[in-house]
């Protein structure tokens, strides 16, 4: 059923770009905003929007959650506390493609500016492309908010298997590397439950790995994970 | 029958899908295929009947992902494999492919997968499939031209055997990494790969505009191994949508437009093998293709109008260009190309013969990293065999080689290496004698060379002729020589020619309007591969020219485009260069620059007035009124008043600006993300550090051997990920361990000041300014010296 859905008119918010790029209200000059709106073209352009979702069983033991039929495990607090309320998870993997990769390292090269400009541009379209998505599957049923490996308590090292899972070397062209590091950059694995979404989860930055260091937090910002919850 | 025979009156039927036909018997979601192979043979051998009954010909062993990376009991698995396929084949005297899949992981430059590491596991299957008996290596399945040139070479170079390889494409006739139709067909064919085509991801009926493609551009047969359709999921399994009928009639068009190697992929079953046997076809008639083009993987250049062919990247004559390579400044390199290919030029030459450095080393990292991001095919230029080899194996695509001449000895030597991969190349009408006078002796030689390519199998599509520039100013009775040889070479041999344009002017005064006149004369003459620097406007100008009168820019449409282009015009209203630094202004501090050289001494401009610029830059980001893009722009407005100052100072006194205080950047094993290091880079460099950038993904003995090399003391370290934290301490250790009076300075999204104390680090960089300090503090003293 998740085949069937269909993107409509995904853009990048300018607001978002910005919130990358460590923007804290400074004076945009009339140059740099163009130069923004010329590198987000840049993105829009070369992005190749693909996802893949299935849906799984859940069989809860007291170690961990296990995907009926399958070999993944999902351990930790973040994971058993999102899925609390389901019998059933969505796995999804989204990505925009490896010519944004490439649009990315060829201006850079050209210049670092507008390569940091695409970068903060490319990330802000892969998290856009997952609001979408989620907005797309809440049509069909109610799921909670995504939550990828690699930022709680979820170890990254399942990754391989969420995109063996859903078959996405073949079916999007996503990989990942040893170092767990997904290819092409600008891509999201999630997992869902299927359940009503708490009315209030307060997500705080205390839990996550990249708490002290993370350049988001700086100037009162913060990550999708945070930004998610507070809708 | 040898299989070569049986496919010359047959239409070869494949067999259908192993990995749905396997889960319909038991095997489970997720799990691996090929292990049924040790788990549950019988049930493989099966499958494996079941395809010979219904009509397959030849069937395809279970060893899609047998790779040593993925199972370290692979050698086990591909030879039950084969034992299982050929006791099945036997009993219906089929045929035996060894199946290789793409390893799973990404080859560079995308990934962190080196070429020679994939050889190396796709050389091992080969050797076994090989020393099993199979009669033939099928390569499927690849997205990676790159890679599937890197599995085609392990097949060729370890065995004899007939190589078949397949990619797959989406709908819009890509890859998933951009891979076109025509640059597989025209590198795979190059390459001596004996069958190629098309499998998985889509049915039949998409593949059609894909077939009607590839009959374009090759000669040789044509596989086709379809999905059973597009996936539909129905009552929460996956279907696939195209009927066995239906399939089959799909298929027999196309093997009407040109297939003779026809099989199924996902989806199918014995039934759509059956009904592709029961339409009893023969191999189709194919109309014989003359292609005439060179690609990188993802762009086809056609040698059928005029193509600019830039010379930039060469050291010869150009001090920047030899400092940057003795500097392994690569970045410089890559901007020579993206410039040219911005300016429009069709191909890059690429020359980085120096003596003092390892050229081999070079080409190969020049074409790695140019490939990596430019779109635009490539000409190897190199006299060294080694090197053009290495060169030629790793270039995603097919180059053009530069070049060879008429003496026996270098013809012998390197026409094997152009053959084996499937080059272009080009041919300088010289020989040993020396260069002849006359046109009617150059074109001799011309002849010898297309002859000799000829017994080595090399088309005479693939030889371009170069009747020698000389310079007007020295051989000025001989210009028109050049010009004569050209014409007859296009009479008489009918093959595209090549001229070094820039030649003729060397030694006179205005050499722009003698290389324009020059250009023209010989394009009247019949050149069809101009070498030039594409920088130049008006060069670039006469060939626009051209193709309106020749009639080729039909409609006159790109002249009109090009020469009604308004670019906007650069209003300095000041001589503040400071200002337009803090402003980001890139044009204009550039013009204030030129203008300020004039009257002023480099390095007064650059400690008085871009330094203090910068600091006050430095100092705002700091306090967060400006944020990242503007440090940038900033950053890059700089660099380019400095670049200006280096040029001037090496090119009139030979000086070149000191920069002893250097600094390495590494981005570390397995990771891959280099936008923090880069921008840390440009603000290093903008404050006269010199910048050794190793790039990303480096092995830690590379980081240690280049700070021995350069005698470097201090090193920067990149990591975004936890998981590469820990290479990052793995590199720390190695460095410290080996000189203990090497400092480490750290940063990346997942380091903290406690991190990065707790990995051994001697410094915490936060951002871009951060390392600046870190820097500051560890050499003092004054950056910007000048030495000869």
């Amino acid at each position: 059923m998740y085949n069937r859905i269909t993107l409509c008119d995904i853009s990048i918010n300018d607001a978002e770009i910005l919130r990358y790029l460590g923007y804290n209200g400074q004076e945009l000059a009339q140059k740099l905003k163009s130069d923004i709106q010329r590198c987000k073209k840049n993105i829009m352009d070369a992005a190749q929007i693909r996802f893949v979702c299935a849906s799984y069983e859940l069989e809860k033991a007291v170690d961990a959650i296990y995907l009926k039929s399958t070999n993944l495990r999902l351990e930790g607090v973040d994971i058993a506390d999102l899925l609390k309320n389901s019998t059933k998870c969505i796995l999804m993997a989204a990505t925009i493609g490896s010519e944004v990769d490439r649009t990315i390292n060829y201006h850079q090269k050209k210049s670092i500016s507008d390569g940091a400009i695409m970068d903060a541009a490319g990330a802000a379209l892969i998290e856009r492309v997952c609001d979408e998505i989620e907005h797309e599957i809440r049509k069909i049923h109610p799921i909670t908010w995504r939550y990828s490996c690699g930022y709680g308590d979820l170890p990254i090292n399942i990754q391989p298997q969420i995109l063996s899972l859903l078959n996405a070397p073949k079916t999007i062209g996503l990989f990942c590397n040893e170092s767990n590091i997904m290819i092409p950059r600008k891509s999201v694995t999630a997992i869902m439950g299927i359940s009503e979404p708490e009315a209030t989860v307060q997500k705080d930055c205390s839990a996550c790995l990249y708490n002290e260091s993370c350049s988001l937090r700086k100037g009162g910002n913060y990550c999708e994970a945070q930004r998610l919850c507070k809708r | 029958m040898k299989l070569k025979d049986f496919v010359k009156d047959n239409i070869l039927i494949l067999d259908g899908a192993m990995g749905t036909m396997l889960q319909e018997m038991g095997l489970k979601a997720g799990e691996n295929p090929e292990v049924f192979n040790l788990t549950s043979p019988e049930v493989v051998k099966k499958v494996h009947l079941a395809y010979l009954d219904a009509g397959s010909n030849m069937v395809i062993t279970n060893t899609f992902g047998a790779n040593s990376r993925k199972f370290p009991n692979n050698k086990e698995i591909i030879s039950s494999a084969i034992s299982i396929a050929k006791e099945a084949a036997s009993a219906f005297n089929g045929y035996v492919a060894l199946d290789i899949g793409p390893i799973g992981e990404l080859l560079e430059p995308m990934g962190t997968l080196r070429f020679e590491e994939a050889y190396e596991l796709y050389k091992e299957q080969v050797i076994i499939g090989r020393d099993a008996g199979v009669d033939a290596i099928y390569i499927e399945t690849m997205t990676d031209l790159h890679e599937a040139k890197c599995a085609v070479l392990a097949a060729k170079e370890n065995s004899d055997l007939p190589v078949f390889c397949t990619m797959s494409f989406e709908k819009n006739m890509r890859t998933f990494v951009g891979t076109s139709v025509c640059a597989m067909a025209i590198t795979l064919e190059g390459l001596g790969a004996d069958f190629i085509g098309i499998n998985c991801s889509l049915g039949p009926a998409q593949m059609m505009p894909m077939v009607e493609e590839l009959v374009k551009w090759t000669n040789i047969p044509i596989i086709l191994k379809p999905n059973a359709g597009l996936p539909v999921v129905a009552n929460g399994k996956t279907v696939f949508d195209a009927k066995p009928e239906q399939f089959a009639h799909e298929i027999s068009k196309m093997i009407d437009l040109g297939v003779s190697v026809v099989g199924g992929c996902c989806g199918t079953t014995p039934q759509h093998i059956n009904l592709l046997k029961r339409l009893n076809k023969k191999p189709p008639r194919r109309e014989k293709v003359e292609v005439c083009a060179v690609c990188s993987s993802s762009k086809t250049v056609e040698i059928d109008r005029i193509r600019v062919v830039g010379e930039r990247i060469n050291p010869t004559g150009k001090k920047r260009f030899q400092q940057a390579l003795k500097n392994n400044d690569i970045d410089y390199i890559l901007n020579q190309a993206t410039q040219q290919q911005e300016a429009g030029a069709d191909i890059l030459d690429v020359n980085v013969g120096l003596p003092g450095i390892d050229e081999k080393n070079m080409m190969v990292t020049v074409i790695k990293a140019v490939q990596s991001i430019i779109k635009a095919p490539l000409q190897i230029d190199s006299s060294n065999p080694e090197v053009i080899e290495a060169a030629l194996r790793v270039y995603n695509g097919k180059a053009i080689m530069n070049s060879v001449n008429g003496d026996d000895d270098v013809l012998e030597k390197i026409l094997p290496i152009v053959k084996k991969y499937g080059a272009a190349v080009v041919g300088l009408t010289l020989d040993k004698n020396g260069i002849p006078q006359t046109a009617e002796q150059r074109f001799n030689i011309a002849e010898k060379i297309v002859c000799r390519a000829a017994e080595f199998g090399i088309s005479k599509n693939d030889v371009f002729i170069d009747c020698l520039t000389l310079t007007a100013s020295a051989e000025q009775a001989l210009v028109f020589e050049t010009l004569k040889a050209v014409s007859l070479v296009k009479q008489r041999l009918h093959v595209k020619t090549v001229l070094g344009v820039s030649n003729i002017s060397f030694g006179l005064p205005a050499r722009d309007k003698m290389n324009q006149v020059f250009l023209t004369a010989a394009l009247s003459n019949g050149l069809d591969l101009p070498i030039i620097n594409p920088n130049s406007i008006e060069m670039m100008d006469t060939i626009y020219c051209f193709h309106q009168l020749k009639n080729i820019d039909r409609g006159s449409r790109e002249y009109i485009k090009r020469f009604t282009d308004t670019t906007p015009i650069i209003s300095k209203t000041t001589n503040d260069i400071a200002y337009y630094i803090k402003n980001g202004l890139k044009e204009e501090t550039k013009a204030c620059a030129v203008e300020l050289l004039s009257s002023m001494d480099g390095l007064t401009l650059v400690n008085q007035l871009l330094m203090p610029a910068l600091d006050e830059v430095g100092i705002k980001y700091e306090k967060n009124e400006i944020f990242l893009p503007q440090l940038l722009q900033s950053a890059e407005a700089a660099k380019e008043a400095f670049e200006l100052v280096r040029s001037k100072m090496s090119s009139q006194s030979g000086l070149h600006v000191e920069l002893n205080q250097k600094i390495i950047l590494a981005t570390v094993k397995g990771d891959i993300h280099d936008i923090g290091k880069n921008i840390v880079k440009v603000v290093l460099e903008n404050y006269g550090y010199s910048v050794i950038d190793l790039g990303r993904d480096v092995p830690i003995q590379t980081v240690i051997e280049e700070s021995i090399k350069n005698r470097v003391k201090l090193v920067g370290l990149s990591a975004l990920m936890t998981t590469t934290l820990l290479s990052m301490e793995e590199t720390i250790n190695a460095l410290k361990k080996r000189d203990a009076g090497i400092k480490v300075m750290v940063g990346g999204a997942v380091l903290t000041q406690s991190y990065a104390k707790q990995i051994g680090a001697d410094f915490y960089a936060k951002d871009a300014m951060s390392s600046v300090a870190i820097a500051k503090d560890f050499f003092g003293g004054k950056v910007f010296n000048a030495k000869k």
